[in-house]
Order: structure tokens, then C-alpha cells, then sequence
């Protein structure tokens, strides 16, 4: 069952409910066969476009096209659009078989075939063996699986799947997310995917759109999403970062970190020299403990306050002079001694390890 | 049960759970054995036993005639007060509609109104249009009266569906009508028969609007009611003992629809 994926346009998408705004400006173009993931905090509009694109919702204004045709005035169940809910959505009265088999008897697919084909989808999530039993005989990821086969056994060219592994718990939800991966590579439908839960969009993404406030910060590969997010939001709500205040100087075309009484050049493009609200984004693991003379662009010294030791990896959180607590991270081998509490260290990073970003407000991003 | 049974409290608890038990019961323990009586009059307790009086209810042309109209009666006022319950029901779990809570509470207005003030309005309407002594009159009496416990029971089901299974069926491939069908009905069904059996009784055992608005056709309340006034005749005794075993049956069916509706399904 393998279905080329559909380009699914966003134009100025817009929502509101009386006076407030949903959804603004909402513009996204999917490539077809692409996984798109919106993610955001709660409250931030992700369902909300999700339902515009199902026919739920009705956009308050912009354009929703795919593959080029105007879905807007078209029903619901017309739009052959599939869909995964994050409650289990299974009908309870029919059995997993009937579930499944449902999209197809709707299209009119004659008996025999449609459970042929139901049984083939629910064989690519391995639960042909339940073909039989009632919804509330599965356990919840079993049910969230036949939620897929039913969603894909139409062969629809988008799948649309709303915070689907969010009712897990997290062991669950990682052996899920590589199946979930499989089944877009066997079925190779577009799918647009929400989570407020920011290492699954990295882990499964081909792109990511990071939402606030019913607007889009950024649109962009998982990795340059992480590397170089648009604005200090971004930068904060995917992964762990540490801030620093960023004064530029629009003289020299440095701007001064005061907390840890250095400066960083700043590239021609950055706005920071223009003013606003700005700091640099340092990763954990981009800050190194670092030897004598192996001086790097910024240098500082701290005293660790507390150490997780997760085996391969120990986290810190250490403080300045001043009583500002940042955290880093180190890779350790056998013989890497573990940091006592007290300690003093020498920390540093390079330039290139600090993201200059804006605080942006959404009403004016 | 950690205390044991000798406090005083608890044996006054206990005595009036009795009385109570036995106050509820006592027509029937006394009509059923009466029912199978072989004598002549009624009595208790009955000498003999027969089946008589039985035999004379289903060889009475006017008793059947009459248990046929209650029968029509409560089987037409069922159907309209479901049908119509069920829609209100719905309307008022779903819409955003203004007044709601103030719109619930008048559907539960039948309940409070005395029965007879409802059946001397229905009476003085009847009179008016020309359309008492009819069935269909009092088939649409009688839903009035069961409408609130419809709305009850069916709102009750419909506010524990969820719509996003409703939702599901649309984006699936079905129509409004289909997906409506498939989930939110389904899910209603227990639910709805539970009201419906629930609503026959309300009409069929109903004596008071009966009797303003049936003057010559006359339903089997009514006779049994007329009857027990002028002559003690066991044949009652006889169709109240059915009546009991019908009722109760159909009452356990009832019950378990309903309970099974308000269960919230997990799947
Ligand atoms: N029917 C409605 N009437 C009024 N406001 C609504 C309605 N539906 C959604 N909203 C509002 O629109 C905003 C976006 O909601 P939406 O459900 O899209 O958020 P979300 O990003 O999916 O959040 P979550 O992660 O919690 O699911 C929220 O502030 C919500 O309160
Ligand atoms: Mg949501």
C-alpha cells in the first residue's frame, strides 16, 4: 500500500474565536510524501490547523489547498484526509476488523476487499491476531496502532495525526515512534504531526514548525531548528539551553556578554546591532571544561553546585562568581574523574557555540 | 462491620428497613396468592387454587379490548416521547444554544405539575378541538408525561459520548447522517430502548388523564379502576399479577440498558 504523498499549501491561514486570534497568518507549504510536525505549547493553535485542514473548523480567512485544489468548501468526508485523535478513537461497538475496515465499507469498497485490505494494514502494525477482539481488549498501544491502520487503509495522500502517542507512557512512546516511522516509509503519505513534546518532533520530523500563540517562530529541519533557532522562544523550547544577556556595541560590532565579562564579534546580518531585547544561546554541550592555555573565545571560571551522572554522559549545574547557574554537559570515558560539589572549574565555548537571538513578542514576531 | 448488630441504633435501623421492606410489598404478597384463588369472591387468604380468574380475563372480549388499547396507547406515546426525547436530548448535550439550563429545567416540568392539572388542561383542550375520547389524544398526553424521563436517561447517555468518536466517522469517509449513525446512535441505543420501555409503563399503568379524556373508550387502568370500586372481583387480582411479572421484567431490562449506557466506554 504505497500512495505518493499530497502537497498540502497553507496561505494566510486565520482563525478567531470572536476576538480572539487562533490562528494568524498561518503560511506552509509541504513537500509531498514530507513529515511536517507543529509543535508548541499547549494552547498554541496546533489542533486548531489540524481542524481546518479536516473540515472541522472553518478558517476565518487564507487558503488551504491540496495538491494545488481549494479544500475549503469541501466536506469533511470528502477530503480524503486520514486522521490519528490522541484519545483512542476506535468506534467500541465494532470489532478491530470492522474499525478498520470502516474507511473503506464508507468508500463503498465491496466486503471481501475491504477486509482483505484491513487485514493487510492491520498486518503492518502486527495485530492481524486481533482482528477479532473488541476495542477494549487492546491495550492502549495496541489500540493506538489500529488507530494508524485504520487511518492508512484508505490510502489517503495526507494523514493527519493529532498528539497520537501522547496517552503513552514514555517507553511506549519511543518503541511507537519507530514504528510510526516505518509504517511513513511504507506508505509514504504526507503527514502532519502535533506534539508539544519536543524530542519527538526531532526524533521523527523531516521539518518542524514551531508555534506560539497561534503564529509561526520558524519553519526548519529538526537539526537547523536546534542549531540555529529563529528567536530566544525557540531556542528555549527545543532542548536545554543556557541564556546570556547580549549588549551590542554598535561601534566596534561586538556585543558584550556582561554576566560573563567577555564580548563576541557579531556577524554584519545580526540585528542585535540595531538594539532590542537580545542574548546568545550557549548548549549544555557546547560549554567544555578546559585545561590550561587551552584558552577558547570565551573563557570563565565556576564552581559546580551539583552533578547528574547518567553514565555515558554527567550534567552539570555550576555557578559564576557572581551566583548565575548555568548547566553543561560532558561525555565521559572510564577514566574521566567525576566533579566533587565545591569544585572550581575552568569552563569556556567557542564563538561559534553562542546563538545570538531576540526575545521577540509574538504580537510583534 | 466492625460494629456488631447489638446497638440500639442499628436494631431501630434494621426494624424500619423491615417495615419499609414490607409496606412496599405487602399488595403484592397479598394480590398474587389472591390471583390463584378457586373461590368465588375475593378473600384472603384464598381456600382453593385455580386458575379461574385467569381464564376469565382472557375470555372477557372487553377486558382484552381494553388491555389492547393500553397496549396502542402506550406503545404510540413510547415511540413519540423516545423519538422526541431523544432529538432534545441531543440538542441540549451538543448546541450552544442561549438558556440552556433554563431550557433543561422546563423539560422536567411535566414531573413536578400534579398529574391532574396536567389532565384537566389536556381535558379543556381536548373538549375544545373536538378531538377527546381518541387515542391519538392520549397517546400525546401520555408522551408529555414521559418526555422528561427520555431527556433524563438518553442526556444522561449522550453527555458521556464523546464527539470526537463522531468526528472520527466523518474524516473517515462518513457523511453526517452515517457517522451519526455508526457512533453517537449506537452509543444511545441501550440508552434509548431504556427510555422507551420506561415511557410505555408511564402510559400504560396511567389512570388520571385516562379518565378526563376517555369517556366512552376506555383503557384497562380505568376498568380496573371502576371495577374495584363497585364489585371485588379476582379477575384484577389476576391482571395485577401479570401486570407485576410483565412490569418487573420488563423493568430489570430496563434498568440494565440504561446502566450499561451510563457506563463510560474506554475504548
Ligand atoms: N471553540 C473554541 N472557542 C474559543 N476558543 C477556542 C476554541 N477552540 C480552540 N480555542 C482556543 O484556541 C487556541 C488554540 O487552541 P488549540 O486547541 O489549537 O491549541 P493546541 O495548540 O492544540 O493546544 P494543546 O497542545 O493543548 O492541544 C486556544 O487558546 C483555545 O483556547
Ligand atoms: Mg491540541
Amino acid at each position: 500500500m504505497t500512495v505518493g504523498g499530497a502537497t498540502v499549501e497553507f496561505e494566510k491561514i486565520r482563525k478567531t474565536y470572536g476576538d480572539f486570534v487562533a490562528v494568524d497568518d498561518f503560511t506552509l507549504t509541504t513537500e509531498p510524501g514530507e513529515f511536517v510536525t507543529l509543535l508548541g505549547p499547549s494552547g498554541s493553535g496546533k489542533t486548531t490547523v489540524l481542524n481546518m485542514l479536516a473540515g472541522f473548523t472553518d478558517a476565518t480567512a487564507g487558503d488551504i489547498r491540496v495538491n494545488g485544489q481549494s479544500v475549503l468548501s469541501v466536506p469533511t468526508e470528502k477530503r480524503n484526509v486520514g486522521m490519528v485523535f490522541q484519545h483512542y478513537s476506535l468506534f467500541p461497538h465494532m470489532s478491530v476488523l470492522d474499525n478498520v475496515a470502516f474507511p473503506l465499507r464508507m468508500r463503498s469498497v465491496a466486503r471481501a476487499e475491504a477486509r482483505d485490505r484491513a487485514l493487510k494494514a492491520l498486518a503492518m502494525v502486527q495485530l492481524e491476531s486481533t482482528a477479532d477482539r473488541m476495542p477494549d481488549q487492546l491495550s492502549g498501544g495496541q489500540k493506538q496502532r489500529v488507530a494508524f491502520a485504520r487511518g492508512v487503509v484508505f490510502e489517503p495522500p495526507v494523514l493527519l495525526m493529532d498528539e497520537p502517542l501522547g496517552a503513552l507512557d514514555l517507553k511506549l512512546r519511543e518503541a511507537m515512534q519507530l514504528e510510526l516511522k516505518q509504517i511513513h516509509k511504507t506508505v509514504g503519505c504526507t503527514i502532519i504531526f502535533v506534539t508539544h513534546d519536543q524530542s519527538e518532533a526531532l526524533t521523527l520530523s523531516d521539518r518542524i514548525v514551531v508555534m506560539r500563540d497561534g503564529r509561526i517562530e520558524q519553519v526548519d529541519t529538526p537539526n537547523r531548528i536546534y542549531d540555529r533557532p529563529a528567536n530566544k522562544f525557540v531556542a528555549e523550547f527545543i532542548g536545554q539551553t543556557n541564556f546570556f544577556a547580549l549588549e551590542s556595541e554598535p561601534s566596534t560590532g561586538a556585543g558584550n556578554l556582561p554576566e560573563l565579562g567577555s564580548s563576541i564579534p557579531l556577524p554584519e546580518s545580526i540585528d542585535a546591532r540595531a538594539g532590542g531585547d537580545w542574548w546568545v544561546s550557549v548548549r549544555p554541550e557546547k560549554i567544555l571544561r578546559i585545561a590550561e592555555g587551552a584558552e577558547r573565545g570565551i573563557n570563565f571560571d565556576a564552581a559546580i553546585d551539583e552533578a547528574l551522572f547518567l553514565g555515558n554522559e554527567v550534567h552539570y549545574q555550576a555557578s559564576l562568581p557572581g551566583g548565575r547557574q548555568l548547566q553543561f554537559r560532558e561525555q565521559r570515558g572510564p577514566d574521566t574523574p567525576l566533579l566533587a560539589r565545591q569544585a572550581a572549574v575552568r569552563l569556556g565555548f567557542d564563538y561559534s557555540d553562542a546563538i545570538p537571538v531576540a526575545d521577540t513578542h509574538p504580537a510583534s514576531a | 462491620m466492625s460494629r456488631k448488630m447489638g446497638n440500639p441504633g442499628s436494631i431501630l435501623l434494621t426494624a424500619y428497613t423491615v417495615a419499609a421492606i414490607v409496606f412496599l410489598f405487602f399488595p403484592i404478597l397479598i394480590v398474587i396468592p389472591m390471583s390463584f384463588s378457586g373461590e368465588r369472591f375475593l378473600g384472603f387468604p384464598p381456600k382453593t387454587l385455580g386458575l379461574r380468574w385467569y381464564m376469565n380475563y382472557f375470555s372477557d372480549a372487553n377486558w382484552i379490548e381494553l388491555t389492547l388499547r393500553s397496549l396502542r396507547v402506550g406503545l404510540g406515546s413510547s415511540i413519540l416521547a423516545s423519538v422526541l426525547g431523544t432529538l432534545t436530548a441531543l440538542a441540549l448535550a451538543r448546541s450552544q444554544i442561549p438558556f440552556k439550563k433554563a431550557i433543561t429545567a422546563l423539560f422536567a416540568a411535566p414531573v413536578v405539575v400534579p398529574t391532574v392539572i396536567i389532565a384537566l388542561g389536556v381535558f379543556i383542550f381536548a373538549v375544545r378541538s373536538r378531538i377527546n375520547d381518541s387515542e391519538l389524544t392520549l397517546i400525546a398526553a401520555h408522551a408529555t408525561i414521559a418526555l422528561p424521563f427520555v431527556v433524563m436517561i438518553v442526556g444522561a447517555a449522550a453527555r458521556q459520548v464523546d464527539p470526537t468518536y463522531e468526528k472520527a466517522a466523518r474524516v473517515l469517509g462518513a457523511g453526517p447522517v452515517k457517522a451519526f449513525y455508526y457512533t453517537t446512535f449506537r452509543a444511545l441505543m441501550p440508552a434509548v430502548i431504556s427510555a422507551a420501555i420506561f415511557s410505555f409503563f408511564v402510559s400504560f399503568d396511567e389512570l388520571i388523564i385516562a379518565l378526563f379524556v376517555m369517556s366512552e373508550n376506555h383503557t384497562l387502568p380505568i376498568r380496573i379502576w371502576s371495577d374495584l370500586r363497585f364489585e371485588l372481583d379476582p379477575t384484577i387480582a389476576a391482571i395485577s399479577t401479570l401486570l407485576i411479572v410483565f412490569t418487573t421484567a420488563a423493568m430489570i431490562v430496563a434498568d440494565r440498558l440504561r446502566r450499561r449506557s451510563a457506563r463510560k466506554p474506554d475504548a
